[in-house]
């Protein structure tokens, strides 16, 4: 589809629900997200001096028959999953996105919908460095952890969720993916079996956002503003968003920092415990980062494959197949000590 | 003649390619472009590496893999452990050196 066809398509399907002065302008694709599309767009009305900051999220067709759309559907359970959370999420007071339309197939622009681009850098180089955010970067812990706790009270229970994404049921998952790619790949085996001898005491399943790191959180100079990007929401263990958020390969210029190279982990538990939050011990923190690493080595995989299988011949898709040792060596330092803040 | 008159080795074209790509082609692009010209220099990198190298030596170790899973090794084991590393660290000093840290 041509540019022009495109801003045309995706007039037409605003002015079916905003009426016929709706205009599309400065439509372009932006960076952010590996397996769906996300594109920015400025919408006008009768004047078209007032215009609004939008994103369309395009989501890919459902070619991938069989094994392969089981995997994908079950990390992305897909758009109308993605929209209820939104819902969910903003009907409990939260900031997040509001979805302002829902494509439908006469649209023809797939599978997608619109929501409202709030205010914020989601940058998180520029986050980490930026004079004009060293206040943010104070506040961000206490923000992030707020926010996540307050997710904890989201009412979920009609959004229909297929099934919970416990600990254990992730180890599963991993090693059955593992074994339909047919990889044998060692390192990711000694994080499954080490990961299978730390399993935190099971608590009650919350709502958990699944990529909670700085490049989903729209941080203004006072700090976080909305946190985007629910692709890879699914019902589970909270902490498992506090583990991904130590991920090193988050912490862009600051390894040293583990969360997400802002503080400490001790530092985050703390701030956890001030939000409000039931105690976490710091193996349990360490237990959802050793996860993380895996599950970010299987999502590197799966999008490998996905290049290689000829679904999406994208640069991205090919390189990424090629990171794969970077949260591995990350999962090994952590199994063995060296970088956990344990001692 | 067995080879060309000037020794123009493969990497001297993976390195002009490089440059090509980083100052000329960079700066005409923004945004998603951007992105992807700074995962195309990325690859060039690799490639780069893995030429020097002369190929990718990391050992199979598909049969600890298995033991692991089997759980007739157990993550405990300090020789499997260093195995798993070696073979790990010798991708990444290919695939992107810069994420090895010092101890």
């Amino acid at each position: 589809m041509g540019s022009q066809e495109f801003t045309d398509l995706l007039t037409a399907a605003l002015r079916k629900r905003c009426g016929n002065n709706a205009r599309v302008s400065d439509l372009t694709r932006l960076t952010a997200g590996a397996s769906c599309e996300s594109w920015r767009f400025d919408l006008s009305d009768e004047n078209p001096a007032i215009s609004s900051p939008m994103i369309l999220r395009r989501f890919p067709a459902k070619s991938e028959a069989g094994k392969d759309g089981y995997f994908a559907d079950r990390l992305a359970p897909g758009r109308s999953h993605e929209v209820a959370i939104l819902k969910a999420v903003g009907a409990a007071g939260l900031p997040v996105p509001v979805v302002q339309l829902e494509l439908t197939p006469d649209d023809g622009l797939g599978d997608g919908y619109v929501m409202n681009c709030l205010e914020g850098a989601a940058y998180p180089p520029g986050i980490l460095k930026d004079d004009n955010f060293a206040a943010a970067r104070e506040q961000l812990p206490s923000d992030i952890a707020t926010f996540r706790h307050q997710l904890s009270s989201v009412d979920i229970s009609n959004i229909g969720f297929a099934r919970d994404e416990t600990a254990s049921q992730q180890i599963n998952f991993f090693r059955e993916m593992l074994d339909w790619l047919d990889l044998k790949h060692a390192g990711l085996e000694l994080g499954l079996s080490w990961l299978r001898d730390h399993l935190p005491e099971p608590g009650p399943t919350r709502l958990v956002h699944g990529d909670y790191r700085l490049s989903n959180f729209m941080i203004t100079p006072k700090g976080l503003n909305a946190v985007i990007d629910w692709e890879l929401a699914h019902p589970g263990d909270p902490v498992e968003d506090l583990g991904w958020l130590c991920v090193r390969s988050w912490r862009f210029s600051n390894p040293q920092l583990a969360v997400a190279g802002l503080t400490d982990r001790r530092s985050l538990l703390t701030a956890w415990e001030r939000a409000g939050g039931e105690p976490v011990k710091l193996r349990d923190l360490i237990f959802w980062e050793v996860l993380g690493n895996v599950k970010w080595a299987i999502l590197c995989l799966l999008q490998g494959h996905r290049y290689l299988s000829g679904t999406d011949k994208s640069i991205e898709m090919a390189v990424v197949g090629r990171r794969v040792e970077e949260p591995v060596y990350d999962l090994i330092r952590l199994i063995d000590g060296k970088d956990g803040e344990l001692s | 003649m067995s080879h060309d008159p000037l020794p123009v080795t493969t990497d001297d074209l993976l390195e002009a390619l490089e440059i090509f790509l980083r100052e000329e082609v960079t700066p005409q692009m923004q945004g998603y472009g951007e992105f992807r010209t700074r995962v195309a220099l990325n690859i060039l990198g690799m490639l780069r590496r893995e030429q020097q190298h002369g190929g990718d030596h990391s050992k199979d170790i598909s049969d600890l893999a298995r033991s692991l899973r089997d759980g007739d090794t157990s993550w405990k084991d300090q020789q499997a452990l260093q195995e798993i590393k070696a073979a790990n660290l010798d991708r990444l000093r290919i695939n992107n050196p810069k994420w090895i840290l010092e101890d």
